[in-house]
This record gives structure tokens, sequence and C-alpha cells, in this order.
């Protein structure tokens, strides 16, 4: 009677939650040296080390009180700042960005991922504060911040599909290419785009990466 | 140190030639992930102007350094081809404009082609249509067929073109449990293979990845132009590319299942298509005379062997479609040879 076949050795890859492709946002060839900063995740931690990105860098934000100056290369908030430990007013954000800076090298950059607070069903069961990227440009700002620039992403902080410039002809190309399976939503996106420019729209994406000099 | 992105729009505003830069404005980014979190894929970053709409420049980068090899292979095979056939080559690859290093990563940096991908046919309305599949077949057929005679070269060193299809079929058999019939197949398929290859006098540059996902339709001139080289080689067997064109279309028309059901749904298509799809495709490929191209039964055999162990060969680990070519080798031994 023949079986099914089946492998003998089947050595699977590890299959990972999260890409970390926003380590091409940063100066990558230091990325040994990134603080990366986020609430307790297993996996995300081993998918760090996966990189290269050692243990001993992986801070829970109760640790990032206690780290010394300039420590860091840079400092990566992946997926931002957590409701459990910053407060949701504007000051407490600007005050905990200024209370980081210390962290990060001369040279080194700030990493911050958000979803939009338009971003419903991904906001529902997260663990860290929404945003939009005027708020989170004027918080770095007034915690002192430079150069901030802001990246849009779809669809996900996970396992983001596109990361682009928010510049027109970037935000056109990763949506048709996003969408171009669902020629519905595609033309929406084509009218909105008509009806109010693709700068606005910017506002409506799902989530966004920034980065900021010290 | 600057960012990777910043770098990179660096090293492409440097590149040309003495007395002119191939590009002049500052670049925005658009970052796509291949492959989900794959770590062993790479990273697409098409870089804009301020003004046109499609992107002036393609860099891809792998998510670990040591899968730069992949992008290396792309770089060297693409720049011979250039070489080989000249401006042609615009007609059906793209250009290949640096390979380098930034911040220690890989970076290979190429033209972008503008159109759609063939990833985009639909698996029922399009797949489950042979007429449609006949037709796409033809002309895919066709461009395959211009390209490897545009390359097609004398054999110099016979040693330096070894099929290594022999590894291949050990790896087969050390991760797969094979029936006595299957070892008997994969042995007579060694054997056609290297007996076959002794008869080519010449070599043609193969793509080694030939399925649609590859194939971007030109949105200029309508035309088929076939991108991400990083399994290609010279060869004087063409069957790899030939077949597997067939069988990943087969296979990507039967999505849902196991690995045994997808393989069974796929070799059923592949049995349809026998009346129609298949002649034409070959028939507009045509019968080479300086290289080789093995009969249906053992082409397709010899597609499900290499990439079953692909990826256990190149990257040391087992993909999960590995299984699925393992369960189609099983299929094809049910093959009913041609006429």
């Amino acid at each position: 009677m023949q079986t099914h076949p089946q492998p003998v050795h089947p050595p699977q890859p590890r299959v990972f939650n999260y890409s970390l492709d926003w380590r091409f946002l940063l100066p990558i060839a230091e990325a040994e040296k990134f603080l990366v900063a986020f609430e307790n995740d297993v996996d995300f931690s081993q998918t760090l080390e996966h990189v290269g990105i050692p243990v001993s860098n992986h801070l829970s934000f109760q640790d990032i009180r206690q780290k010394e100056k300039g420590h860091a290369h840079s400092l990566v908030l992946p997926f931002g700042l957590p409701v459990g430990f910053v407060g949701a007013e504007q000051k407490d954000k600007v005050e905990f960005y200024r209370s980081i800076r210390h962290l990060i090298g001369s040279k080194g950059y700030l990493l911050v991922g958000f979803n939009n607070v338009w971003n419903f069903r991904a906001n529902i069961q997260s663990k860290y504060h929404s945003s939009t990227p005027r708020r989170i440009v004027d918080q770095l700002n007034q915690a002192g911040f430079k150069s901030i620039r802001i990246f849009g992403t779809l669809s996900s902080l996970g396992i983001p599909e596109y990361i682009f410039d928010l510049g027109a002809q970037a935000m056109r190309f990763a949506f048709y290419h996003r969408f171009r399976r669902k020629p519905v939503l595609l033309n929406v996106l084509q009218v909105l785009a008509r009806a109010m420019d693709l700068a606005r729209m910017s506002n409506f994406l799902p989530c966004y990466f920034a980065i900021a000099t010290v | 140190m600057k960012s990777f992105v910043d770098d990179l729009a660096v090293f492409a505003l440097s590149l040309g030639g003495r007395d002119h830069e191939l590009f002049s404005s500052p670049l925005q980014w658009v970052i796509l992930s291949n492959g989900d979190a794959d770590f062993h894929d790479n990273v697409i970053f098409f870089g804009f102007d301020e003004k046109q709409t499609d992107p002036l420049l393609v860099a891809k980068v792998p998510r670990l350094i040591e899968n730069g090899w992949m992008l290396k292979t792309e770089y060297d095979h693409l720049t011979e081809l250039w070489n080989c056939i000249g401006e042609k080559a615009v007609n059906y690859v793209p250009r290949p404009y640096a390979m380098t290093t930034l911040q220690d990563r890989p970076v290979l940096m190429i033209s972008y082609i503008s159109g759609e991908s063939l990833t985009r046919l639909s698996r029922r309305s399009f797949w489950g249509d042979s007429e449609q599949v006949s037709a796409l077949a033809g002309e895919v057929a066709r461009a395959l067929r211009d390209l490897n005679q545009l390359t097609e070269s004398p054999v110099e060193h016979s040693a330096s073109l070894k099929s290594h299809f022999m590894e291949k079929a050990d790896k087969f058999r050390e991760i797969f449990q094979l029936t006595p019939n299957e070892d008997q197949v994969l042995s007579d398929l060694v054997r056609t293979v290297e007996s076959s290859m002794a008869t080519a006098s010449h070599k043609v540059l193969i793509q080694g990845d030939f399925w649609h996902g590859n194939m971007i339709r030109d949105a200029k001139h309508g035309n088929l132009k076939f991108v991400d080289w990083q399994f290609a080689r010279w060869s004087v067997d063409v069957s790899m590319d030939v077949y597997f064109f067939l069988l990943a279309g087969a296979l990507f028309a039967a999505a849902d299942g196991t690995a045994e059901q997808r393989a069974k749904d796929a070799f059923g298509l592949l049995n349809n298509w026998r009346a129609n799809v298949i002649p034409k495709y070959l028939s507009a490929y045509g019968q080479p005379e300086h290289y080789v191209l093995l009969s249906q039964k053992q082409g397709m055999l010899l597609c499900c062997v290499e990439k079953a162990v692909r990826s256990a060969l190149e990257f040391g680990y087992s993909h999960s479609d590995d299984l699925m070519w393992r369960c189609f080798f099983s299929e094809l031994l049910h093959w009913q040879a041609e006429n």
C-alpha cells in the first residue's frame, strides 16, 4: 500500500510575525547598537535576535528610565508609546520623548511606529497609543527632536507590506499596487485623490513610522 | 551615519558616466516587503523623483546579509545577458545599474519595468480557461525561445556546465521518503539528464524561476518581460524554464487544500491542458537543435525535483511548498508519454 509522501527531514523555516523592515529607515549597519523598547512580547524579542539585535538591547518601558546617557546609537519604539506607561495627554507624550533624548547617540535616530487614530480595528486591541502624523511631529518638535520625517505604512506595523515617503508619486504607487486586486476600493481612493489632494489623504493611512534626530 | 534610505539615494544619484548622471532629482522611496516576514526574502525599494509617475529605479536588498549571493547571481547574469545580446535585452529584462554594498548590505540596483505582473491573473477565470491559458502560453513560449536563441552560444568547457542534477536527486532522496518505483524513476531521470547533456553543443542562459509571477506585461509595448534572475544559470538544457511555466501555472490554479490535494488537482489540470495548451506551448517554443529539451514527463519530473530541494540546498531549510513539489513528482509518474 502506498503511503502519503512525507519529508524525512522536515526542517521548516521559522515563521515570524514581524518583518522588522523599519531597520532600513535607520543606519542599518548599526543595528546591533539599536535599543528597542516594547511591551513584553517573546515572539518580537526572538525576531529581533534573529536579525542581530541582542536581548541586552531589548527594553521594557520600565527599563528606559534606568538606562545611562548615550547608551544607544538609535532608539526604536516600533509600536509607539504604551498606554500603560505614558499618559494620554499631549504633555505626557512630549515629556516622555524629552526624557528619552539622552539615550540616543549624537548621530543616532529615534524611530516611532504608531497606528492612526482612525485605524479603529487595530486600536481596539492595541497596548499602544494611536496618534496622527501632525501630533507626532508636534510632540517630537516640542521635545527637541530635529529632522523629523514621516513614512506612511500599509497595512500593519508588525509586517508592513509598504513603507513610503508621503510624496505624491510614492503614495500613488503604493496605493495602486496595494489595492490593485480591490478595484472598488482603488476607484474610491482615486476619486478621493481627485477631490482632496494626496497630501491630505496621507492623514488617513492606517499607520506610520516617524524618524527624527537629536 | 546616514539612514539606509538616504545612503541609497546618494548612491543612486552618483550613478552614471563621466559626463552625466543617470538620476538627478532627490529620490523618494516606496519600500515593498516581499514574502511577509520571510527573512530569506528581499526587500524592494522603488525610487521616485518628484515628477514622474513611475519609479526611476528598483533596488533589491536582502533582509539577511548572508543572502546577498542571490542578488549577485541576478546582477551577474543580467549583466552577462546585456553584454551578450546588447540593447535587445531591453525588450526582455531590466537593465542592471549596479551591484554594491551599502551599510554592509548587498544592494542590487536595476531599472524599473512599467507594466502589470502576471500574478494578477485570476486563479479561476484565467487559469481555469484553457483558451486564455493557451494564448498566454504561446506568447510566453515564443518570447522564451527568442531569448534562448539570442543567448545561445557554443559550449567551450563542458566541465563548467555540469547539471548538478545528481546532487539535487540525492538531496531529494535524503529529504523525502521515496517508494522503490519513485527511486528507480529518479535514477533513470539522472541518467537521461546526464546523457542528453553530452549531446548538446550549445548553452543558453536560463532564468531558473520561470513562472508567471516573474513576468511583467510591458505597459507601453504589451510584450512580456522577465524579472527575478536570482536563480539564473548557463545550461545546455532548457527543460527547467520550459516546463516550470506549465507546472507553476497549474499549481497556482489549484490553490486550495493540502500539498497532496494541490498536486493532485494541478496534475488533473495539466492533463486537461494536454489537448490544447501543452501542444501549442511546445509547438510555439519549437524543438531546439543545439541544446536540450527533455520530453514532457522527464522535463516536468526534473522541475519537481529541482523545486523540492531548492530551499534545502540554497538556504538550508525546507520550505512549505517543498512537499507539494514532491507530491507533484509522485503524481507525474502517471503522466502518459507523448507520441
